[in-house]
């Protein structure tokens, strides 16, 4: 998969650098900002109260 | 002398009419089969999802409570902000010095019954930092707990009502407000702060407990048959730490009140001399 990106990527190494940098800067951003608060709203791992929550 | 001559030679060669040196340098890679193909592909998608899952566990066990933490703990520092100014028009011959300790022996009730989601409250612990107050909101459904940290078990004490003031929150993630409540000693303060002013408990114990045990949070914990005689602030929260499957619970027992008009506690009084932003 990597190795066909790499592949595809247009111009010399550190372009090719580059572009794989700021791809994986842009999918963290979005996880952080999106997905991630998105994930934690709604697979809820914890819970901090005794009984149930009335 | 033989660098710079070198490199200019070769940056004058005519790189497109460059004859082909060699065979292409396509030629080399065979095709793969399919199923190196797949495997390859897996094992880029597994690594990628491992990647991704230590990126999530980062984001919401450090950053994003570092984040709504400073979130909460701002919101917390407008809400008395603001309590303080709606007294403000009320204090008018107070006598009291900056930081004088002098609690009433009057008990301000929390008068009005807060709505699900309201915040009405604010958590102060100093032991925590000599800023460290959060936000209490009311009921302790997730979408609560989430959203504003602390969370009022509905139906337990208000604020100045005989029984037990009981507050949930999560211990390692969306503020992780609880996150250090182990650590509390015998005599460390907490306080509650509302619109009428500070109640101050005193900590007395630490207990672990299964997630069924409802009676932490009876009027008088662990004998729900018994009428309140006394005020009791209770926390719960996650046990052990990273998991779900306990509770730790902290009591603390009544100790004073500090109408707002007597200006805030010597012990915490720093937090508002310079705009909350100790």
């Amino acid at each position: 998969m990597y190795a066909a990106l790499w592949r595809v990527l247009p111009g010399p190494v550190w372009l090719k650098i580059a572009i794989f940098v700021l791809g994986a800067v842009a999918i963290l951003a979005a996880c952080v900002l999106w997905v991630f608060p998105w994930v934690n709203e709604t697979f809820l791992l914890q819970d901090g109260t005794v009984g149930g929550a009335p | 002398m033989e660098g710079p001559i070198e490199r200019a030679a070769s940056s004058d060669a005519p790189r497109p009419d460059e004859p082909p040196a060699g065979p292409p340098r396509h030629v080399v890679r065979r095709r793969r089969s399919a199923t190196a193909t797949t495997i390859g592909v897996t094992g880029d998608l597994l690594l990628t999802a491992g990647v991704l899952v230590l990126a999530f566990l980062g984001w919401q066990l450090y950053l994003n409570n570092d984040i709504e933490g400073g979130q909460h703990q701002a919101a917390a520092n407008a809400l008395n902000q603001s309590w303080a100014v709606a007294d403000s028009g009320k204090q008018v011959g107070t006598v009291a010095k900056p930081g004088q300790d002098a609690p009433s022996a009057d008990v301000a009730v929390y008068q009005g019954t807060p709505q699900r989601a309201e915040v009405f409250a604010t958590l102060i612990i100093p032991k925590f930092g000599p800023a460290w107050q959060r936000i209490i909101a009311e009921g302790t459904d997730a979408s609560v707990l989430s959203k504003y940290g602390i969370g009022h078990y509905t139906g337990t004490a208000l604020p100045g009502e005989l029984g037990n003031f009981a507050i949930a929150s999560h211990r390692d993630i969306d503020g992780a407000a609880f996150q250090n409540i182990d650590l509390l000693d015998v005599g460390d303060s907490m306080y509650i702060e509302t619109q009428d002013g500070w109640y101050r408990y005193v900590f007395r114990s630490h207990t672990v407990v299964p997630a069924t045990a409802y009676q932490a949070v009876a009027a008088v914990p662990f004998a729900p048959d018994l009428a309140p005689d006394d005020r009791y602030l209770t926390l719960t929260t996650c046990s052990p730490k990273w998991t779900s499957t306990e509770r730790l619970i902290v009591y603390g027992v009544f100790d004073s009140f500090t109408p707002r008009a007597d200006r805030p506690p010597a012990e915490i009084a720093a937090m508002y001399t310079n705009g909350g932003s100790a």
